[in-house]
């Protein structure tokens, strides 16, 4: 899932956005949401905005099937949705775990931050050395299961991505 | 003028030599403040040398303050020995006896200290003086102060400022190492973490049995690995917490104050500002470079004989240097793949190479003490 910033007026939202198997369909991930949208073309004469239809959205939200910028809800909600596990997936680690002894030291993400390949998420002190965790992918944190100060052992759960 | 000379008496007899030697122990004292190189030992060793090379300083000689610091600690070796506890009471050897293998890279890691023995011979040192500068391819300050001390006393002051100058260089000295013989995909080599707990009676043993067998086949090795065997076996006994808070913090600390002071104070213009002194200098980067070198070429052996994995890179960390080397290693190998943790296999590594430095000292102190 690749992130963009997106500026409507004064305000900036960050969305997720990842392309699916069919060229017009996309997952987009906004305001802690997930949504599967199509991309509909429209013949009207003013806009080239493509209209946008959701296909599938989280529970317990109203389908928007809107123009693009109202599909962004304006306060992100604290959980985010259980989602099914997607069927064609790519080879991407679900979560991250201590690949040694340690403690946290820093945690560097929060639930619903969209992050990529080589970003840093915690700091791990082993052996009095302050060691980066980094993102083995792109995505967006789901849930962090460690706190700074925490004692960790190799292989304890650190963090899940969301699905997608 | 009578006056004049008695007020001004120092500025009058002041030496270039002495005004050279305040300037490299200033030096000194610029490392360790601004560059944080060793701050703990290169303050105190720089203090010691401007105090021991101001003129007319009553601080050496007969009842001075840093020459009975020399006398009382460093001629008769009791400060690094004293060290040594504290150094046992903090190690954790505990990566290595998950990996006991690793001691073959800690063995491998002391090659450049014949290897430096030899060209030291070569340039004109004798043999005592030479074994004294190869030890500090054993890149372990107590050692190479504690061997130096013995074979060639008069040599103890450059090889002590060398050996801790260069110890805090590691990150400088190794990494272009490192990357010149050990290829991308090498460094690439991924070693999972091995949980392998090892047991508390094994902890509790292993001091015992090192210091055991250590002793009986090197005697000459006996001061330096018992001292450092008994600082690990109070720390895992876990039953004199207090004697291991105080060999790892009062005593150590008092004790490095001590030899750095006296150590500085050995910095005499007199018997500093020689050829050898620049000799010692550059044989010492090269007993560093060729210690890592061999550590990382006897790694690379080893991973195509064992099929691996292991990762060339730890080779690195087989020359002690604790625990520096070891952080060297696991940052070089992050730059190639941030999700290649090395750190723990290159500890077990590193202590090995502590482990071996002290006996590789003792072996030298066996083949030429009393030559």
């Amino acid at each position: 899932m690749k992130s963009y910033t997106i500026t409507i007026g004064d305000k900036t939202h960050i969305i997720g956005l990842q392309e699916l198997d069919n060229p017009d369909r996309f997952r987009v991930l906004a305001g802690g949401q997930v949504y599967e949208i199509k991309v509909v073309a429209v013949e009207e004469s003013d806009a080239e905005i493509p209209s946008i239809e959701v296909i599938q959205a989280a529970k317990d939200q109203p389908a928007l099937a809107h123009k693009a910028p109202e599909l962004l809800p304006k306060a992100p909600s604290s959980r985010p949705p259980d989602l099914p596990e997607p069927e064609a997936a790519e080879e991407l680690p679900a979560e991250v775990r201590a690949p040694m002894p340690g403690v946290i030291l820093e945690v560097s993400v929060t639930p619903g931050t969209p992050v990529q390949r080589g970003d840093q998420l915690f700091v791990l002190e082993a052996m009095k050395m302050k060691n980066p965790i980094r993102s083995p992918r792109d995505g967006v944190v789901a849930e962090v299961f460690v706190h700074e100060g925490q004692n960790v052992n190799y292989d304890d759960l650190l963090l899940r991505y969301r699905e997608g | 003028m009578n006056i004049l000379a008695t007020i001004f008496g120092g500025l009058l007899s002041m030496t270039w030599g002495q005004a050279l030697m305040i300037g490299v122990g200033l030096l000194l004292i610029y490392l360790a403040i601004v560059k944080e190189y060793e701050p703990v030992l290169l303050l105190p060793i720089g203090a010691g040398a401007v105090l021991a090379n101001l003129p007319l300083s009553p601080v050496v000689g007969e009842d001075g303050i840093l020459s009975i610091l020399y006398q009382a600690g460093v001629a008769n070796e009791l400060f690094p020995l004293l060290i040594f506890v504290g150094i046992g009471a903090m190690t954790d050897f505990g990566p290595l006896l998950e990996r006991p293998h690793m001691l073959l890279l800690g063995a491998a890691g002391q090659f450049g200290i014949f290897g430096t023995l030899f060209l030291a011979l070569l340039l004109g040192f004798n043999i005592n003086e030479a074994a004294s500068i190869g030890i500090i391819g054993a890149i372990d300050g107590p050692t190479s102060i504690y061997v130096s001390n013995l074979l060639a006393p008069h040599l103890l002051g450059p090889i002590a400022v060398v050996a801790y100058s260069y110890m805090s260089l590691v990150p400088i000295i190794q990494p272009p190492i490192m990357r010149a013989l050990i290829s991308k995909k090498e460094r690439r080599i991924r070693m999972p973490y091995s949980e392998n707990p090892v047991s508390r009676r094994t902890r509790i043993l292993f001091p015992i049995l090192v210091t055991i067998v250590v002793g009986i086949l090197v005697p000459m090795a006996i001061p330096l690995i018992g001292m450092l065997m008994l600082g690990n076996l109070m720390k895992e006994s876990g039953v004199v917490q207090r004697l291991v808070g105080a060999s790892e913090n009062e005593i150590a600390n008092v004790v490095t104050l001590f030899l750095g002071l006296a150590i500085g104070a050995t910095m005499q213009a007199q018997y500093f500002l020689k050829l050898d002194t620049l000799l010692i200098l550059v044989l010492g980067v090269f007993a560093f470079g060729l210690d890592t070198a061999a550590g990382l070429l006897f790694a690379k052996f080893l991973n195509w004989v064992t099929r691996g994995p292991l990762n060339p890179l730890i080779g690195a960390a087989g020359i002690s240097a604790f625990p520096m080397a070891a952080r060297v290693v696991q940052k070089v190998a992050q730059e190639e793949d941030f999700e290649n943790f090395l750190l723990m296999h290159a500890m077990g590594a590193n202590t090995a190479g502590q482990i071996a430095s002290v006996v590789a000292g003792g072996v030298v102190l066996a083949l030429f003490a009393g030559r």
